[in-house]
Protein backbone atom coordinates (compact mmCIF):
# COMPACT_ATOMS: atom_id res chain seq x y z
CA UNK A 1 0.00 0.00 0.00
CA UNK A 2 2.90 2.23 1.03
CA UNK A 3 4.84 1.05 -2.07
CA UNK A 4 1.74 1.68 -4.60
CA UNK A 5 1.45 5.26 -3.00
CA UNK A 6 4.74 6.48 -3.20
CA UNK A 7 4.35 5.20 -6.94
CA UNK A 8 1.42 7.38 -7.38
CA UNK A 9 2.96 10.75 -5.61
CA UNK A 10 6.04 10.34 -7.92
CA UNK A 11 3.78 9.73 -10.94
CA UNK A 12 1.31 13.32 -9.87
CA UNK A 13 5.03 14.47 -9.10
CA UNK A 14 6.04 13.87 -12.55
CA UNK A 15 3.05 15.38 -14.30
CA UNK A 16 3.64 18.78 -12.66
CA UNK A 17 6.93 18.99 -13.11
CA UNK A 18 7.70 17.63 -16.36
CA UNK A 19 7.60 20.23 -19.12
CA UNK A 20 7.93 18.35 -22.14
CA UNK A 21 4.66 16.51 -21.46
CA UNK A 22 2.52 18.64 -20.19
CA UNK A 23 3.16 22.31 -20.93
CA UNK A 24 -0.19 23.45 -20.44
CA UNK A 25 0.08 21.87 -16.83
CA UNK A 26 3.31 23.04 -16.38
CA UNK A 27 2.46 26.93 -17.15
CA UNK A 28 0.28 27.02 -15.38
CA UNK A 29 1.27 25.43 -12.04
CA UNK A 30 3.48 27.70 -9.89
CA UNK A 31 6.16 26.16 -7.67
CA UNK A 32 3.81 26.36 -4.96
CA UNK A 33 1.17 24.92 -6.30
CA UNK A 34 3.09 21.82 -7.03
CA UNK A 35 4.19 21.06 -3.57
CA UNK A 36 0.04 21.91 -2.61
CA UNK A 37 -0.58 18.91 -5.10
CA UNK A 38 2.00 16.55 -4.24
CA UNK A 39 1.34 17.64 -0.39
CA UNK A 40 -3.06 16.74 -1.09
CA UNK A 41 -2.11 13.37 -3.12
CA UNK A 42 0.32 12.34 -0.11
CA UNK A 43 -1.65 12.84 2.38
CA UNK A 44 -4.79 11.07 0.93
CA UNK A 45 -3.15 8.36 -0.06
CA UNK A 46 -1.41 8.32 4.00
CA UNK A 47 -5.05 8.44 4.92
CA UNK A 48 -5.80 5.66 3.30
CA UNK A 49 -3.27 3.46 4.18
CA UNK A 50 -4.18 4.68 8.30
CA UNK A 51 -7.72 3.87 7.18
CA UNK A 52 -6.77 0.50 6.24
CA UNK A 53 -5.45 -0.38 9.22
CA UNK A 54 -8.34 0.62 10.98
CA UNK A 55 -10.06 -1.95 9.62
CA UNK A 56 -8.06 -4.46 12.26
CA UNK A 57 -7.94 -2.45 15.22
CA UNK A 58 -9.97 0.95 15.34
CA UNK A 59 -7.15 3.32 14.95
CA UNK A 60 -9.24 6.35 15.41
CA UNK A 61 -10.54 5.26 18.59
CA UNK A 62 -7.69 4.30 20.01
CA UNK A 63 -5.45 6.08 22.54
CA UNK A 64 -8.30 7.60 23.83
CA UNK A 65 -9.73 9.03 20.58
CA UNK A 66 -6.77 11.29 20.68
CA UNK A 67 -6.04 10.51 16.57
CA UNK A 68 -9.75 12.38 16.79
CA UNK A 69 -8.18 15.28 17.52
CA UNK A 70 -5.53 15.33 15.40
CA UNK A 71 -7.85 14.88 12.34
CA UNK A 72 -9.47 17.76 13.50
CA UNK A 73 -6.08 19.88 13.79
CA UNK A 74 -5.43 18.56 9.97
CA UNK A 75 -8.42 20.02 9.20
CA UNK A 76 -8.17 22.92 10.32
CA UNK A 77 -4.56 23.41 8.61
CA UNK A 78 -6.32 21.62 5.18
CA UNK A 79 -8.62 24.21 5.31
CA UNK A 80 -6.60 27.00 5.96
CA UNK A 81 -4.63 26.18 2.93
CA UNK A 82 -7.10 25.36 0.13
CA UNK A 83 -7.97 28.83 1.40
CA UNK A 84 -4.02 30.42 1.15
CA UNK A 85 -4.31 28.56 -2.15
CA UNK A 86 -7.11 30.73 -3.65
CA UNK A 87 -5.79 33.52 -2.18
CA UNK A 88 -2.39 33.23 -4.60
CA UNK A 89 -4.17 31.96 -7.77
CA UNK A 90 -6.22 35.57 -7.24
CA UNK A 91 -3.24 37.73 -6.43
CA UNK A 92 -0.97 35.70 -9.38
CA UNK A 93 -3.98 37.04 -11.69
CA UNK A 94 -3.82 40.59 -10.01
CA UNK A 95 -0.16 40.96 -10.58
CA UNK A 96 -0.35 39.54 -14.05
CA UNK A 97 -3.14 41.72 -15.21
CA UNK A 98 -0.48 44.98 -13.51
CA UNK A 99 2.04 43.70 -15.75
CA UNK A 100 0.07 44.09 -18.54
CA UNK A 101 -0.98 47.10 -18.22
CA UNK B 1 6.39 46.05 11.94
CA UNK B 2 4.81 48.36 14.29
CA UNK B 3 1.12 47.43 13.18
CA UNK B 4 1.74 44.42 12.90
CA UNK B 5 1.80 43.22 16.03
CA UNK B 6 -1.86 41.58 16.95
CA UNK B 7 -0.67 39.27 13.64
CA UNK B 8 2.20 38.11 15.85
CA UNK B 9 0.24 38.31 18.92
CA UNK B 10 -2.58 35.71 17.49
CA UNK B 11 0.12 33.47 16.21
CA UNK B 12 1.27 33.35 19.53
CA UNK B 13 -2.26 32.74 21.26
CA UNK B 14 -2.47 29.68 19.10
CA UNK B 15 0.71 28.59 19.90
CA UNK B 16 0.51 28.29 23.64
CA UNK B 17 -3.50 27.34 22.51
CA UNK B 18 -1.89 24.02 20.65
CA UNK B 19 0.75 23.41 23.45
CA UNK B 20 -1.33 23.79 26.24
CA UNK B 21 -4.15 22.26 25.23
CA UNK B 22 -2.38 18.72 23.71
CA UNK B 23 -0.35 18.70 26.47
CA UNK B 24 -2.23 18.90 29.67
CA UNK B 25 -3.63 15.34 30.75
CA UNK B 26 -7.14 14.39 31.24
CA UNK B 27 -7.98 13.90 34.43
CA UNK B 28 -8.12 9.74 35.38
CA UNK B 29 -11.46 8.24 34.56
CA UNK B 30 -13.40 4.74 34.78
CA UNK B 31 -13.50 3.36 31.38
CA UNK B 32 -15.85 0.05 33.14
CA UNK B 33 -16.73 -1.74 35.65
CA UNK B 34 -17.79 -5.21 34.95
CA UNK B 35 -20.12 -6.88 36.24
CA UNK B 36 -22.36 -3.93 36.41
CA UNK B 37 -25.43 -6.02 37.01
CA UNK B 38 -25.44 -6.87 40.93
CA UNK B 39 -27.26 -9.22 43.30
CA UNK B 40 -28.24 -7.94 46.96
CA UNK B 41 -26.62 -11.05 49.13
CA UNK B 42 -23.76 -11.62 47.37
CA UNK B 43 -19.91 -11.43 47.26
CA UNK B 44 -19.28 -9.79 44.15
CA UNK B 45 -15.59 -9.22 42.28
CA UNK B 46 -15.38 -6.47 40.11
CA UNK B 47 -13.03 -5.72 37.69
CA UNK B 48 -12.26 -1.86 36.97
CA UNK B 49 -10.54 -0.42 33.81
CA UNK B 50 -9.33 2.78 34.21
CA UNK B 51 -7.76 5.31 31.86
CA UNK B 52 -5.28 7.62 32.18
CA UNK B 53 -4.92 6.15 36.18
CA UNK B 54 -1.92 4.60 38.23
CA UNK B 55 -3.62 2.44 40.23
CA UNK B 56 0.02 0.90 40.81
CA UNK B 57 1.60 4.44 42.18
CA UNK B 58 -0.92 4.32 45.60
CA UNK B 59 -1.54 1.70 48.05
CA UNK B 60 -4.53 3.70 49.95
CA UNK B 61 -7.28 2.37 47.21
CA UNK B 62 -10.67 2.55 48.03
CA UNK B 63 -13.88 1.85 46.23
CA UNK B 64 -17.58 2.34 47.06
CA UNK B 65 -20.80 1.89 45.10
CA UNK B 66 -23.13 4.94 45.79
CA UNK B 67 -26.90 4.28 46.16
CA UNK B 68 -27.86 7.65 46.76
CA UNK B 69 -26.47 10.47 48.67
CA UNK B 70 -26.53 9.00 52.19
CA UNK B 71 -26.07 5.20 51.20
CA UNK B 72 -23.00 4.12 50.00
CA UNK B 73 -21.28 0.78 50.47
CA UNK B 74 -17.25 0.46 51.16
CA UNK B 75 -15.28 -2.66 49.24
CA UNK B 76 -14.15 -5.30 51.23
CA UNK B 77 -10.87 -5.46 49.57
CA UNK B 78 -8.75 -4.27 46.32
CA UNK B 79 -6.22 -5.84 44.30
CA UNK B 80 -4.46 -3.86 42.06
CA UNK B 81 -3.77 -5.64 38.85
CA UNK B 82 -1.97 -2.85 36.56
CA UNK B 83 -1.95 0.81 36.29
CA UNK B 84 -5.26 0.36 34.00
CA UNK B 85 -7.09 -2.54 35.85
CA UNK B 86 -8.02 -3.05 40.06
CA UNK B 87 -10.25 -5.78 41.28
CA UNK B 88 -12.81 -4.67 43.93
CA UNK B 89 -15.12 -7.27 45.93
CA UNK B 90 -18.15 -5.90 47.91
CA UNK B 91 -19.99 -8.45 49.99
CA UNK B 92 -23.27 -7.09 49.29
CA UNK B 93 -26.05 -7.07 52.03
CA UNK B 94 -28.66 -8.79 51.79
CA UNK B 95 -31.48 -5.85 51.26
CA UNK B 96 -30.60 -2.61 49.43
CA UNK B 97 -31.23 1.00 50.76
CA UNK B 98 -34.79 1.28 48.77
CA UNK B 99 -38.46 -0.17 48.62
CA UNK B 100 -37.78 -0.94 44.59
CA UNK B 101 -36.44 -4.03 43.33
CA UNK B 102 -34.18 -2.00 40.84
CA UNK B 103 -31.68 0.32 41.52
CA UNK B 104 -28.96 2.37 39.58
CA UNK B 105 -25.85 3.10 41.46
CA UNK B 106 -22.02 4.56 40.87
CA UNK B 107 -19.02 3.53 41.34
CA UNK B 108 -16.92 5.72 43.22
CA UNK B 109 -12.69 5.35 43.29
CA UNK B 110 -10.53 7.09 44.97
CA UNK B 111 -6.62 6.98 46.00
CA UNK B 112 -3.76 9.19 46.87
CA UNK B 113 -2.34 9.99 43.48
CA UNK B 114 -5.22 9.93 41.03
CA UNK B 115 -7.61 11.09 43.34
CA UNK B 116 -11.52 10.38 43.49
CA UNK B 117 -13.28 9.31 40.20
CA UNK B 118 -16.39 7.85 39.84
CA UNK B 119 -18.69 6.49 37.09
CA UNK B 120 -21.86 7.34 37.43
CA UNK B 121 -25.30 5.69 37.13
CA UNK B 122 -23.45 2.33 35.64
CA UNK B 123 -24.50 0.16 38.23
CA UNK B 124 -27.74 -2.06 38.67
CA UNK B 125 -28.59 -3.43 42.08
CA UNK B 126 -31.17 -5.96 42.07
CA UNK B 127 -33.09 -7.76 45.25
CA UNK B 128 -35.73 -10.41 45.32
CA UNK B 129 -37.29 -8.67 48.27
CA UNK B 130 -37.61 -5.39 49.49
CA UNK B 131 -36.82 -4.13 53.26
CA UNK B 132 -36.13 -0.59 53.17
CA UNK B 133 -35.23 0.10 56.77
CA UNK B 134 -32.75 -3.13 57.11
CA UNK B 135 -31.16 -1.74 53.89
CA UNK B 136 -30.75 1.33 54.71
CA UNK B 137 -29.15 0.46 58.11
CA UNK B 138 -26.46 -2.37 56.27
CA UNK B 139 -25.56 0.41 53.94
CA UNK B 140 -25.10 3.63 56.01
CA UNK B 141 -22.42 1.43 58.22
CA UNK B 142 -19.60 2.42 55.44
CA UNK B 143 -19.33 6.14 55.10
CA UNK B 144 -17.10 7.88 52.55
CA UNK B 145 -14.07 10.20 54.53
CA UNK B 146 -12.55 12.22 52.69
CA UNK B 147 -11.47 11.77 49.37
CA UNK B 148 -8.50 12.97 47.83
CA UNK B 149 -8.39 15.17 44.55
CA UNK B 150 -5.29 15.57 41.96
CA UNK B 151 -2.59 17.57 41.80
CA UNK B 152 -1.44 20.00 39.14
CA UNK B 153 -3.60 21.32 36.03
CA UNK B 154 -5.97 18.52 33.99
CA UNK B 155 -9.12 18.65 31.73
CA UNK B 156 -12.48 16.91 32.84
CA UNK B 157 -12.90 13.36 31.74
CA UNK B 158 -15.34 12.67 30.03
CA UNK B 159 -17.23 8.98 28.83
CA UNK B 160 -17.72 8.69 25.28
CA UNK B 161 -15.61 11.98 24.45
CA UNK B 162 -12.13 11.13 26.27
CA UNK B 163 -9.23 13.24 24.63
CA UNK B 164 -11.65 14.64 22.16
CA UNK B 165 -12.69 16.77 24.82
CA UNK B 166 -9.53 18.85 23.17
CA UNK B 167 -11.75 19.95 20.05
CA UNK B 168 -12.86 22.59 22.13
CA UNK B 169 -9.92 24.71 20.94
CA UNK B 170 -10.03 23.61 17.49
CA UNK B 171 -14.03 23.59 17.02
CA UNK B 172 -16.14 25.34 19.36
CA UNK B 173 -14.06 28.19 19.26
CA UNK B 174 -13.98 28.62 15.39
CA UNK B 175 -17.50 29.16 15.87
CA UNK B 176 -17.12 32.14 18.18
CA UNK B 177 -14.50 33.89 16.10
CA UNK B 178 -16.84 33.32 13.21
CA UNK B 179 -19.74 34.83 15.20
CA UNK B 180 -17.39 37.81 15.93
CA UNK B 181 -15.83 38.14 12.16
CA UNK B 182 -19.87 38.32 10.96
CA UNK B 183 -20.77 41.02 13.76
CA UNK B 184 -17.71 42.90 12.43
CA UNK B 185 -19.35 42.47 8.60
CA UNK B 186 -22.62 43.92 10.26
CA UNK B 187 -20.84 46.77 11.41
CA UNK B 188 -19.28 47.80 7.96
CA UNK B 189 -22.41 47.01 6.07
CA UNK B 190 -24.57 48.85 8.42
CA UNK B 191 -21.78 51.63 8.03
CA UNK B 192 -21.69 51.37 4.67
CA UNK B 193 -25.10 52.16 4.09
CA UNK B 194 -25.05 55.61 5.84
CA UNK B 195 -22.06 56.71 4.44
CA UNK B 196 -21.95 54.59 0.98
CA UNK B 197 -17.86 54.45 0.97
CA UNK B 198 -17.01 51.48 -0.92
CA UNK B 199 -14.44 50.65 1.25
CA UNK B 200 -16.74 49.90 3.85
CA UNK B 201 -18.68 47.58 1.46
CA UNK B 202 -15.20 45.71 0.98
CA UNK B 203 -14.62 45.82 4.86
CA UNK B 204 -17.74 44.19 4.90
CA UNK B 205 -16.98 41.58 2.45
CA UNK B 206 -13.90 40.77 3.40
CA UNK B 207 -15.05 40.12 6.89
CA UNK B 208 -17.42 37.76 5.68
CA UNK B 209 -15.45 35.81 3.49
CA UNK B 210 -12.90 35.02 6.26
CA UNK B 211 -16.17 34.80 8.51
CA UNK B 212 -17.12 31.89 6.28
CA UNK B 213 -13.88 30.27 5.94
CA UNK B 214 -14.15 29.96 9.77
CA UNK B 215 -17.73 28.51 9.47
CA UNK B 216 -16.67 25.83 6.97
CA UNK B 217 -13.80 25.17 8.78
CA UNK B 218 -15.96 24.47 11.83
CA UNK B 219 -18.76 22.41 9.96
CA UNK B 220 -15.89 20.35 8.59
CA UNK B 221 -13.84 19.56 12.30
CA UNK B 222 -17.55 19.03 13.68
CA UNK B 223 -18.45 16.23 11.24
CA UNK B 224 -15.04 14.73 12.24
CA UNK B 225 -15.71 15.45 15.58
CA UNK B 226 -19.23 13.97 15.80
CA UNK B 227 -17.97 10.25 13.69
CA UNK B 228 -16.26 8.82 16.36
CA UNK B 229 -18.50 10.50 19.06
CA UNK B 230 -22.00 10.26 17.36
CA UNK B 231 -20.67 7.40 14.89
CA UNK B 232 -21.87 9.52 11.79
CA UNK B 233 -20.32 12.04 10.27
CA UNK B 234 -23.79 13.74 9.57
CA UNK B 235 -27.48 13.42 10.66
CA UNK B 236 -29.96 15.13 9.70
CA UNK B 237 -32.21 14.33 12.94
CA UNK B 238 -29.47 16.72 13.98
CA UNK B 239 -31.06 20.20 14.52
CA UNK B 240 -27.71 22.23 15.01
CA UNK B 241 -26.07 20.80 12.06
CA UNK B 242 -28.68 21.33 10.08
CA UNK B 243 -29.52 25.17 11.29
CA UNK B 244 -25.60 25.77 10.79
CA UNK B 245 -25.62 24.50 7.25
CA UNK B 246 -28.33 26.64 6.29
CA UNK B 247 -26.88 29.71 7.92
CA UNK B 248 -24.13 28.80 6.04
CA UNK B 249 -25.72 28.22 2.66
CA UNK B 250 -27.53 31.66 3.54
CA UNK B 251 -23.98 33.67 3.85
CA UNK B 252 -23.05 32.28 0.27
CA UNK B 253 -25.88 33.52 -1.07
CA UNK B 254 -24.45 36.53 -0.62
CA UNK B 255 -21.48 36.06 -2.74
CA UNK B 256 -23.42 34.99 -4.92
CA UNK B 257 -26.04 38.27 -4.88
CA UNK B 258 -22.27 40.45 -4.79
CA UNK B 259 -21.15 38.65 -8.33
CA UNK B 260 -24.75 39.20 -10.75
CA UNK B 261 -24.82 42.70 -10.14
CA UNK B 262 -22.78 44.83 -12.34
CA UNK B 263 -22.95 48.18 -11.10
CA UNK B 264 -20.90 49.26 -8.44
CA UNK B 265 -23.16 51.12 -6.04
CA UNK B 266 -25.90 48.77 -6.30
CA UNK B 267 -24.25 45.71 -5.59
CA UNK B 268 -23.04 47.06 -2.74
CA UNK B 269 -26.13 48.73 -1.52
CA UNK B 270 -27.93 45.32 -2.19
CA UNK B 271 -25.32 43.59 -0.66
CA UNK B 272 -25.22 44.84 2.74
CA UNK B 273 -28.78 44.78 3.32
CA UNK B 274 -28.69 41.45 2.61
CA UNK B 275 -25.92 41.09 5.08
CA UNK B 276 -28.20 42.65 7.91
CA UNK B 277 -31.06 40.03 7.06
CA UNK B 278 -28.25 37.15 6.56
CA UNK B 279 -27.02 37.91 10.64
CA UNK B 280 -30.81 38.69 11.65
CA UNK B 281 -31.17 34.74 9.99
CA UNK B 282 -27.88 33.75 11.77
CA UNK B 283 -28.54 33.94 15.04
CA UNK B 284 -31.76 32.08 15.49
CA UNK B 285 -30.59 29.76 12.95
CA UNK B 286 -27.49 29.02 15.19
CA UNK B 287 -28.33 30.21 18.76
CA UNK B 288 -31.95 30.45 19.50
CA UNK B 289 -33.47 26.88 17.51
CA UNK B 290 -31.24 24.34 18.76
CA UNK B 291 -32.17 25.20 22.14
CA UNK B 292 -35.87 24.72 21.31
CA UNK B 293 -35.68 21.16 20.40
CA UNK B 294 -33.51 18.15 21.75
CA UNK B 295 -30.20 17.22 19.84
CA UNK B 296 -26.83 15.31 20.60
CA UNK B 297 -24.97 18.36 20.36
CA UNK B 298 -24.28 20.19 23.57
CA UNK B 299 -25.96 23.50 24.11
CA UNK B 300 -29.24 22.40 23.03
CA UNK B 301 -32.77 20.95 24.15
CA UNK B 302 -32.17 24.11 26.72
CA UNK B 303 -28.78 22.69 28.23
CA UNK B 304 -25.87 25.46 27.76
CA UNK B 305 -22.78 24.16 26.23
CA UNK B 306 -20.58 26.01 28.17
CA UNK B 307 -21.31 24.92 32.13
CA UNK B 308 -20.40 22.16 34.39
CA UNK B 309 -18.16 19.34 33.67
CA UNK B 310 -17.89 20.51 29.76
CA UNK B 311 -15.82 23.60 30.28
CA UNK B 312 -14.43 23.90 33.79
CA UNK B 313 -11.48 26.45 34.68
CA UNK B 314 -8.80 24.35 33.48
CA UNK B 315 -10.55 24.92 30.17
CA UNK B 316 -11.42 27.87 29.96
CA UNK B 317 -7.58 29.45 30.69
CA UNK B 318 -7.23 27.71 27.12
CA UNK B 319 -10.76 28.30 25.38
CA UNK B 320 -10.96 31.58 25.87
CA UNK B 321 -7.66 32.52 24.15
CA UNK B 322 -8.22 30.01 21.80
CA UNK B 323 -10.93 32.26 20.56
CA UNK B 324 -9.08 35.31 20.69
CA UNK B 325 -6.44 33.85 19.17
CA UNK B 326 -8.67 32.08 16.21
CA UNK B 327 -10.58 35.88 16.02
CA UNK B 328 -7.38 37.55 15.61
CA UNK B 329 -6.05 35.11 12.59
CA UNK B 330 -9.77 35.68 10.87
CA UNK B 331 -8.89 39.53 11.06
CA UNK B 332 -5.91 38.91 9.36
CA UNK B 333 -7.35 36.97 6.65
CA UNK B 334 -9.63 39.19 6.08
CA UNK B 335 -7.43 42.60 5.78
CA UNK B 336 -5.72 40.08 2.87
CA UNK B 337 -8.40 39.35 1.19
CA UNK B 338 -9.56 43.56 1.79
CA UNK B 339 -6.05 44.54 0.14
CA UNK B 340 -6.15 41.75 -2.83
CA UNK B 341 -9.85 43.38 -3.33
CA UNK B 342 -8.45 46.75 -3.18
CA UNK B 343 -6.12 46.12 -5.96
CA UNK B 344 -8.27 44.41 -8.10
CA UNK B 345 -10.79 47.75 -7.87
CA UNK B 346 -7.70 50.65 -8.30
CA UNK B 347 -7.16 47.59 -11.46
CA UNK B 348 -10.30 48.26 -13.08
CA UNK B 349 -11.24 52.01 -11.73
CA UNK B 350 -8.15 53.32 -14.25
Amino acid sequence: MTGASLFVILFFQNICLNKKNSRVLARNFTTMKRIIVTFFVALFFLTNTLLAQGAEVDFMRSIGKIYVVVAVIVAVFLCLVVFLFFLDRKLTRLENQIKDK
Amino acid sequence: MRSNWWKILGVLILLYVFIVGMLVPLKPGITSAQPSVLQAGEVVTMTISGYNTFFTKSTDHRAWIKADDTHALAASAIKVLNDQQLEASFRLPTYLPSDEKRLTASLLIDNSFDGATVIPGNLFLQQDSTNQAMGSQAWQTSSIGELHSKSGMSFPFRAILYETIRNTYFHVSLWLAMVILLITSLVFSIRYLSTTNPIDDYKAMSFTSSGLLFGVMGITTGMIWAKDTWGTYWTWEEVKMNMTAIALLIYMAYFVLRSSFEDMEKRARIAAVYNIFAFAALIPLIYVVPRLTDSLHPGSGGNPAFGGEDLDNTMRMVFYPAVIGWTLIGVWISSLIYRARKLEEQLYDD
